[in-house]
């Protein structure tokens, strides 16, 4: 069994063979089409991986003709790669269009080589085809995603960069160059450092990195081109191939108009501020103008009054007996006249004061209060028979000192005014409408004329002659000035001689 | 007024009127023997302080109490207030504010400079009258000041 048996030509023969046969199983093996032909392009070998390729069994293509592959508009192919064939050339990764056995177009890459006999003379040709229908759709569908891509980040509204660790660009889009300024446009391949002299060294490259030490960064650059102040924020995404940074992903954003934008805001609002204090400043100085005025009459009008007041009651006393009636009745008149004059100083005083009183707000006891203010007012009703009537009156939020300064003015007034009625009635009450307390004063009294209500929260308006009901004509005004103040309404109904109603709001909780 | 040290009223008031009425309201009473009036603050801080025209008078002979004005020519009452009572030799002395003033502050200053009384001249004659003499009448009568 040794091959020391056999002679020399049986062990080349015997090699031969098991080449063969190695080549054909590598041959069987492979995915390509393998497929040989004739000079004529009649088909003479065919492997599986032809069968996998076009559809066509072995026993189906051995014996046809080549063109059975070829669609009818590329004949011509066939006849020229059989001319180079002839030639002795080679077709080298020659990529066409193929039909398969069940119609369908696909895309080949093929080799297609002359096969020579023994000696050497051009027999047909050998071709190796592979289906690139896949590949070509994975391509075409790669260069259409870039393409997208381009045209996305192109259109950014930020610039993107990806950075290498020799901080060179692999890719740009362009709005990194626009809203950068650089006149370069295409960036890949070059340095940042060059890119961006003398920022980068000034303000980028610590950022940077940081980045390719694996951190994310967020960082603000200021860049000053020709007196002109730009903003960007700038944001490095590093990108870690087998867990070091080899990219690192550069997101920057202009912002200087938003920069610009809230200097302007932060401008205006010094300017306003400064405007506020000016105005407060002119303010302070008118109420401390008032002040001075309303001190001034305070003191200064007053001493003339006394004097008046004074001598004229001198005079009565001392002179009396040489005075005739008419004299003293005279007398007495410019007393009275100064004494009612004091009234009227005092009052506006008190109604002056109130527009710059600060209101103190807090839960005011209504009952309690219009409870504190009947008692005071006791000496006013001079033992007169008068029926009071105080419904339910809930707890409101206001300047208690305030508020009470409001009841008395109302309750006096309705005690006043029902001078004469026997017998005099005054109600209090309050009524919930519209999601408000309406507090009220009622009385029967002289009432008035609902034509003139206009004129009667005004200062130092009346609707009575003094000798009729006396007053000053400062009490309502007060009134509605403290109830404004609270941001609340007054008003009134009444008709002559059956009384009048004053009716009062304390809404609007934030004013003052 | 021939010895200033006995003098038991300082009224400060620069108004010849309400001058005229307080000096009537206080002979009326008989408060009338021992009473300097002066004319403005400076005057008003001399005879407290026994300076300028009074540089014969002595601290040891306080009057028992100063009438005194807010709104006075040269120096004001609020001034005369702070002088004499921010001094240990005159702060003891009894001062009455005696002002038409009824503004809130004026009131409050005064107490916190150590007023002992303030009174706003009442417009009413009568009132006014009753007010000099009632005060009158504490301060010289009632009152019992600290023996020096």
């Amino acid at each position: 069994m040794s091959s020391n048996h056999h002679d020399g030509n049986d062990v080349q023969r015997e090699r031969a063979e098991t080449a063969s046969i190695r080549l054909a199983a590598i041959i069987e093996s492979s995915d390509d089409a393998i497929i040989s032909k004739d000079l004529n392009g009649i088909i003479t070998s065919w492997n599986r991986g032809a069968e996998k390729v076009f559809g066509y069994s072995e026993q189906e293509a051995i014996g046809k003709p080549m063109q059975m592959l070829i669609a009818p508009e590329r004949a011509n192919e066939e006849v020229e790669i059989l001319a180079r064939i002839r030639r002795g050339e080679r077709v080298d990764h020659f990529e066409t269009v193929r039909i398969r056995k069940d119609g369908k177009l696909i895309d080949v890459s093929a080799t297609i080589s002359p096969l020579k006999d023994g000696s050497g003379k051009i027999i047909g040709a050998s071709k190796i085809a592979r289906d690139i229908t896949e590949r070509n759709r994975a391509e075409e569908a790669l260069r259409a995603s870039e393409a997208r891509l381009r045209t996305v980040t192109d259109n950014a509204r930020v610039g993107l960069v990806m950075v290498n660790r020799e901080r060179r660009y692999t890719f740009a889009n362009a709005t990194y160059a626009e809203i950068l300024g650089l006149t370069s446009s295409n960036l890949v391949g070059q340095r940042v450092g060059d890119v961006l002299a003398p920022l980068y060294e000034e303000q980028i490259r610590p950022h940077l990195d940081r980045a390719f030490a694996g951190e994310r960064v967020a960082y603000e650059l200021h860049r000053s081109t020709s007196g002109v102040n730009h903003y960007y924020t700038v944001k490095y995404e590093p990108t870690k191939v087998n867990g070091s940074v080899s990219l690192v992903v550069v997101v920057i954003t202009d912002i200087t108009e938003q920069k610009q934008a809230e200097e302007k805001i932060h401008q205006l609002n010094s300017e306003l501020e400064e405007r506020v204090i000016q105005r407060t400043a002119q303010l302070e100085a008118a109420n401390k103008e008032l002040e001075a005025f309303s001190y001034s009459v305070s003191h200064d009008l007053r001493a003339p009054l006394r004097a008046v007041n004074g001598f004229a009651g001198i005079v009565l006393e001392d002179f009396s007996p040489q005075l005739p009636e008419e004299g003293k009745r005279y007398l007495e008149r410019i007393r009275n006249g100064g004494q009612r004059m004091g009234e009227l100083i005092d009052d506006l005083l008190a109604f002056s004061h109130l527009s710059r009183q600060s209101v103190n707000r807090q839960t005011v006891d209504t009952t309690k209060l219009v409870q504190n203010v009947f008692d005071e007012l006791k000496p006013q009703r001079d033992d007169r028979r008068i029926e009071i009537k105080v419904g339910e009156l809930p707890a409101c939020h206001g300047d208690p000192a305030l508020l009470k300064q409001v009841w008395v003015n109302l309750i006096s007034n309705a005690i006043k005014y029902s001078r004469g009625r026997e017998p005099a009635i005054v109600e209090i009450g309050c009524t919930h409408e519209n999601g408000e307390n309406i507090y009220f004063v009622r009385d029967n009294g002289a009432g008035f004329d609902m034509q003139y209500a206009n004129k009667l929260f005004g200062v130092f308006q009346r609707l009575h002659r003094n000798d009729e009901f006396e007053g000053t004509g400062v009490g309502l005004a007060i009134v509605q000035r403290i109830v404004h103040r609270h941001g609340g309404r007054v008003w009134a109904k009444a008709k002559v001689n059956e009384g009048a109603t004053f009716y009062f709001t304390l809404e609007g909780e934030n004013k003052s | 007024m021939s010895d200033t040290n006995e003098v038991e009223i300082l009224i400060v008031e620069d108004n010849q009127d309400d001058l005229d009425m307080a000096l009537r309201a206080l002979r009326k009473a008989n408060l009338t023997n021992k009473i300097q009036t002066v004319r403005d603050g400076a005057e008003a801080l001399g005879f407290i302080f026994c300076e300028g025209a009074f540089a014969g008078r002595k601290f040891e002979n306080p009057p028992k109490v100063i009438l005194l004005d807010l709104k006075l020519p040269k120096v004001d009452g609020m001034e005369v207030l702070k002088r004499v009572k921010g001094d240990e030799r005159t702060k003891m002395i009894p001062v009455v504010i005696l002002t038409s003033s009824k503004e809130q502050k004026d009131v409050i200053d005064s107490y916190n400079l150590g007023v002992n009384s303030y009174i706003v001249k009442p417009v009413n004659f009568e009132q006014f009258a009753a007010a000099v003499q009632e005060l009158g009448m504490y301060w010289l009568l009632l009152n019992q000041p600290p023996k020096t």
